[in-house]
């Protein structure tokens, strides 16, 4: 994507949005929310799956998606405790989910069953977060940490799959993005945001890895819309 | 057993979710709540899709799966999924109909119907006026006992019956499609049912929107007969058929001229169609149908890619229209709704009958297979339960009652549906119902060679090609024949009466039938014309074709023969028959004169020449068209295909068809397509975690004179003038020479495996490559240091080569002209450890593939030299990176899948007509 593909795509958002010309009216938006949030638990599988298990590293967009979840949680009004042990059942139901996806992706040769296995597991991990109005991109952090550590094959089988339909979801989760922003001061803080980012992530190079495919301003926009989805769940 | 223990994880996570979620807060309250709508829906797919397929083993269809899941995680049994969830899921319901709706219009070719329908209309509407007339009429007298509305009476029930009705006598056009292709069946009884299931699919819909208007009007503020009810059926249904006809056309102008994101676009399409059907009050079914209708006709070779796309990207969507279907039926209910349903199954079977009977009679088809044809239309699926649940969301008060009947009897009539059709094709003499489906592969190597030692003792040995090894798979699984050259000197001696032997020994499962061919024939066919000619054609190097006409007639006539041994082997008229490589180009052509229906597929694996290089062959008219002579023609790379079409548009003015897949020469099609060949991946994962894998590295560096230390580059391949061997040497020596410190801790490892070594190109090669290997020894070797170049000129098992890769840090691929290059992606399969760095040739197909490899241009020494430095430099970080980018593609396109590809690709054109008239070339052979 390019350094214009993001604000554009934020701001056709904004102008389809119930903020503009309503096209994407809360209905629509109400209908494609489960796609939402497995756009969201996808972007935290890629920055899950960039991890190298044997060699752990924090990266930018690690922090991100930790941070989403963090400000999720912190949002309630709960106990220290309460607050930890949600943390923890998150991270532990996306774990449980990637485990019985990765036992389905590796078993099956059919990429059908392959595609379907993938899609549930991201329906489910960002269900799930969204049912518990917890961060999808944190759930999904988890889950592509286990599958960057589990077997070749299938950790292979799941990349595909989701290069597959990583650009429509991303087109998604973008318009979805741009249509949420209710005010002036979003548009202009997430815009700038995105923009600092994005030259703050630029070294010139040609990185052949996942995390090229997941650029640094695309997850703080998912985190923006994440913690957003979170404080109205 | 992992797929068990798989969905009990899920059903846990599923469980732990709702322990700790929010509490329920009412039905009302929740239904506009979306959050539980990807939960469903994850779970949903996860788990029906193994439930579908658990059922298969008991032989039970999917879709039945499918609901009997949803009915019991659903709200009325399991509760798994709430009542609020299962109200979301039921969202996806107008997009999923319309998606079955829009499938079926797709199976409308006209031109294709045309040719078998002859009588197939009026067997049609008399079928479906007989049937509808029966059970409206058997309707109308049990009503006081069906679990509907007994109350009703007059108008009411008269619009209830009518919907009901016309429903029940649906038929299902994808079971039936799909009962022809599994069984691979032919002749008029499969036309016939396909050409009437597809007819009555329309007149069915338009049946349904003309009765649901009707309903309407009766449930809704419009009298009957009332102008304005008129006018709203003119609109719902010409409106429908004009607004599918526009969806349509620019879906099919989109898939032409953009052809990105299919499967999106059509869900989008499906939407559009769902949502502006329901809003303008036009019906979204009709609509979806003439869209697909459109596609199929208009743009014939878009409708083909969109099928593809249904095939990869329906599936989600259909799995949960299914569940959310099971969650609504209420088990009670569903019991008292099931004696109705045999009932009701019993009396549509009866009036089908009579109806095809009669139609027959009366449109005077003289079908021999006619009294069978009945058996074909008693599946339901998809449609039946589309327009069960569009009646169930627009009259909820009597349809949900429908919808529970019609459910009952769909898994009736889909359990027997399937079963009773494949028994009458059976009867008609269509397929034989033993008969697996086997399969012809050809080739001129064989799997198997005997050979005798000193001793007399005989030894089999197997080949260890990448494509010997999948198709010899795929030969296990599928059963049939393997016809190839018997070239080891014990074959005759193990071989039957009819030169046969039943392989694999240990566990046969498919025969292997040797073909004999005389040493100089074979010296003239395979040295001359396929090695000494096509070979050096179809790769660009400074090697001159050698075109001699005793050559071409000793090709020719080894590929007459191997005609004649294919058609002695088919064991049914329709076994696909499967060629491989350029020593085999003529085979279709003279096979096609013996069975003109015959159905095969020919694999080019090497690259195919421009047009211009392509005219140093004086026969390659003849030549393109034995090729055309086939159904299926396949290459490597888009590059190679692209070629072909160019030389065949210009040597013999075939069409090219508008979707630039498909050729037309002299009344038939040819399509031509690009599968990339892939690796056994799975295998050369079995050899990396093997335990001796440590061992048999310690015994190469043994065998090589290597240390730990030593930095290893490492080069596999046949001693071919294709390779860039020379070339390599050359880019090393440089290396060496620049990076003086290299030496002496720095080997190349070079496997060259000596192959047509008669040949005197090849003669040539080998002689330069020891040249070579000896002059830049002598000048770089260091005393007590590495040895330069290690050349070893014999073949390595895959064990070895295993070990091999996974110790070099790199690997060099530096082919002159190549199809594929397997060593490139074997390398890569071989790095689960991610790292080591792949040098490889721009002008391999592999490159289109692999763009992380270190892309070279062999001829261009100091880039080479250049790139192999940097392999020997690479930071850890980004080679890495680099391999683990590389490994998702060679783990995504395995051998199987090409295999597979290929031969799916070859039964999808099963259903197309042939007609072809085989015109040899002058001077050909029979």
């Amino acid at each position: 994507m390019t350094i214009w593909t993001l604000p554009a795509l934020l701001l056709l958002g904004l102008a389809l949005g119930p903020n503009g010309l309503d096209l994407l009216t809360a209905s629509v938006l109400q209908l494609v929310d489960p796609l939402v949030a497995m756009a969201l638990a996808m972007v935290g599988v890629f920055v899950g799956l960039n991890l190298d298990v044997h060699r752990p590293r924090v990266d930018a967009s690690m922090a991100i998606a930790a941070l989403g979840g963090a400000a999720i949680v912190l949002s309630r009004e709960e106990s220290p405790l309460v607050l930890f042990l949600i943390t923890v059942a998150i991270a532990g139901i996306a774990v449980i989910v990637a485990l019985a996806g990765w036992l389905l992706i590796g078993q099956t040769d059919s990429e059908r069953e392959q595609q379907v296995f993938v899609v549930g597991s991201l329906l489910l991990i960002g269900g799930a977060a969204a049912y518990l109005s917890l961060s999808a991109l944190f759930a999904g952090l988890f889950a592509g940490i286990l599958w960057s550590g589990a077997g070749d094959l299938a950790r292979a089988r799941i990349v595909k799959e989701l290069d597959y339909f990583q650009h429509p979801l991303v087109v998604l989760l973008l318009l979805v993005a741009g249509a949420s922003i209710t005010r002036f001061v979003e548009a202009a803080v997430l815009a700038l945001v995105v923009l600092i980012l994005h030259l703050a992530s630029r070294d010139g190079t040609r990185e052949p890895s996942v995390a090229a495919a997941m650029p640094l301003p695309l997850v703080a926009i998912a985190l923006a819309l994440d913690v957003f989805r979170g404080a109205i769940g | 057993m992992i797929r068990l223990a798989a969905i009990a994880l899920v059903v846990v996570a599923m469980l732990l979710v709702r322990h700790i979620g929010p509490a329920p807060i009412g039905v009302e309250g929740m239904s506009g709540d979306p959050r539980g709508a990807a939960l469903a829906l994850g779970f949903t797919l996860l788990a029906a899709l193994v439930s579908g397929e658990f059922l298969r083993r008991f032989r039970m269809p999917r879709l039945t799966g499918y609901l009997l899941f949803g009915l019991l995680v659903g709200p009325y049994l399991g509760n798994v999924i709430t009542e609020a969830m299962a109200r979301q899921l039921l969202t996806v319901n107008g997009i999923a109909t319309t998606l079955i709706a829009f499938i079926a219009g797709l199976t409308l070719n006209i031109e294709r119907l045309e040719r078998r329908v002859a009588g197939a209309g009026p067997t049609t509407v008399i079928t479906l006026a007989t049937a509808i007339a029966g059970l409206g009429l058997i309707a109308w007298l049990v009503w006081p006992w069906l679990p509907i509305a007994p109350q009703a009476t007059g108008t009411a029930k008269l619009a209830m019956i009518a919907l009901m009705v016309v429903i029940v006598v649906s038929f299902s056009p994808t079971m039936s499609a799909a009962v022809i292709t599994e069984t691979g069946s032919r002749g008029k009884l499969s036309d016939f049912v396909l050409a009437m299931v597809v007819l009555a699919d329309i007149i069915v819909l338009i049946l349904f929107s003309v009765f649901m208007q009707l309903g309407r009007a009766t449930f809704g503020d419009n009298a009957p007969g009332d102008v304005n009810m008129i006018v709203r059926l003119s609109w719902e249904i010409g409106g429908a058929v004009a607004f599918g006809c526009l969806v349509g056309a620019l879906f099919a102008l989109y898939l032409r001229y953009v052809g990105r994101e299919v499967t999106l676009a059509l869900l989008v399409v499906c939407l559009l169609l769902s949502q502006v059907g329901m809003s303008q009050r036009v019906e979204p079914l009709l609509a979806a149908m003439a869209a697909g209708i459109v596609i199929a006709n208009v743009a014939v070779a878009q409708g083909e890619t969109l099928k593809a796309a249904i095939q990869s990207g329906a599936l989600p969507l259909l799995v949960v229209f299914f569940v959310a279907i099971g969650t609504s039926l209420r088990l009670d209910t569903l019991a008292t709704a099931g004696l109705a349903a045999v009932g009701l199954a019993v009396a549509r079977v009866g009036l089908i009958w009579i109806g095809v009977r009669t139609g027959l009679h009366i449109s005077g088809v003289k079908n021999g297979a006619g009294e069978y044809v009945w058996m074909g239309l008693i599946s339901q699926a998809g449609i039946t339960l589309g327009l069960a649940a569009t009646v169930a969301t627009e009259f909820p008060t009597w349809g949900g009652q429908v919808q529970m009947l019609l459910v009952a009897l769909i898994a009736i009539d889909e359990l027997v549906g399937p079963a009773l059709f494949r028994t009458g094709l059976v009867r008609a003499g269509e397929i034989d119902a033993q008969a697996p489906r086997p399969l012809l592969v050809v080739s001129n190597r064989e799997p198997y060679l005997h050979n005798a030692d000193d001793q007399g003792r005989i030894t089999c040995t197997t080949a260890t090609g990448g494509v010997a090894i999948a198709l010899d798979a795929l030969m296990r699984e599928r059963g049939g024949t393997w016809i190839a050259h018997g070239a080891g000197n014990a074959d005759r001696q193990t071989v039957d009466a009819n030169d046969k032997i039943r392989v694999p020994p240990g566990s046969p499962a498919y025969d292997l039938r040797r073909l004999w061919i005389p040493q100089e024939e074979f010296a003239l066919y395979y040295g001359g014309f396929a090695n000494e000619g096509l070979w050096p054609l179809c790769h660009l190097v400074d090697v001159r074709p050698k075109f001699r006409r005793e050559d071409w007639a000793a090709y020719k006539k080894v590929n007459a023969q191997f005609a004649a041994a294919i058609d002695r082997e088919m064991m049914t008229p329709d076994t696909p028959v499967f060629l491989q490589d350029y020593h085999l180009a003529m085979v279709a052509l003279y096979l096609r004169r013996r069975r003109p229906q015959v159905r095969t597929a020919l694999f080019w694996h090497i690259p195919w020449p421009n047009p211009d290089r392509l005219l140093m062959c004086q026969w390659r008219r003849e030549l393109l068209t034995g090729l055309l002579a086939n159904d299926l023609l396949a290459f490597q790379v888009e590059r190679d295909r692209r070629n072909f079409l160019l030389a065949v548009e210009d040597e013999l003015g075939a069409e090219i068809e508008a979707d630039g897949a498909s050729v037309r020469f002299k009344g038939r099609g040819t399509t031509v397509v690009s599968v990339p060949i892939g690796v056994d991946y799975d295998r050369i994962q079995g050899v990396v975690s093997d335990e001796f894998l440590d061992a048999q590295q310690s015994e190469l560096r043994r065998m090589f004179g290597l240390s730990c230390d030593n930095i290893v580059g490492v080069g596999v391949d046949r001693l071919d003038y294709t390779k860039g061997i020379p070339e390599r040497l050359e880019a090393i020596d440089r290396v060496l020479t620049r990076r003086p410190d290299l030496r002496g801790r720095f080997t190349f490892v070079q496997i060259g495996v000596p192959s047509r070594s008669e040949l005197e190109s090849y003669g040539a090669i080998e002689s330069e490559i020891d040249r070579k290997v000896e002059e830049v020894n002598a000048k770089h070797a260091v005393p007590g240091g590495a040895q330069p170049i290690y050349y070893h000129k014999k073949a390595l098992g895959l064990a070895e080569l295993v070990a091999l890769y996974r110790m070099a840090h790199f690997c060099v691929v530096s082919s002159l002209a190549d199809g594929m290059n397997l060593v490139a992606k074997e390398f890569v399969a071989s790095r689960d450890d991610e790292d080591g760095v792949l040098v490889l040739s721009a002008l391999a197909g592999a490159a289109e593939e692999l763009r992380e490899a270190l892309i070279i241009n062999p001829y261009d020494v100091d880039g080479f030299a250049n790139a192999l430095t940097r392999a020997i430099d690479m930071d850890p970080e980004e080679r890495r990176l680099r391999m683990r980018a590389m490994r998702r593609i060679v783990a995504g396109r395995n051998v199987f899948s090409w295999a597979s590809d290929i031969l799916e690709g070859l039964e999808s054109l099963w259903t197309k007509p042939l007609q072809y008239a085989a015109r040899a070339p002058e001077g050909a052979p029979v």
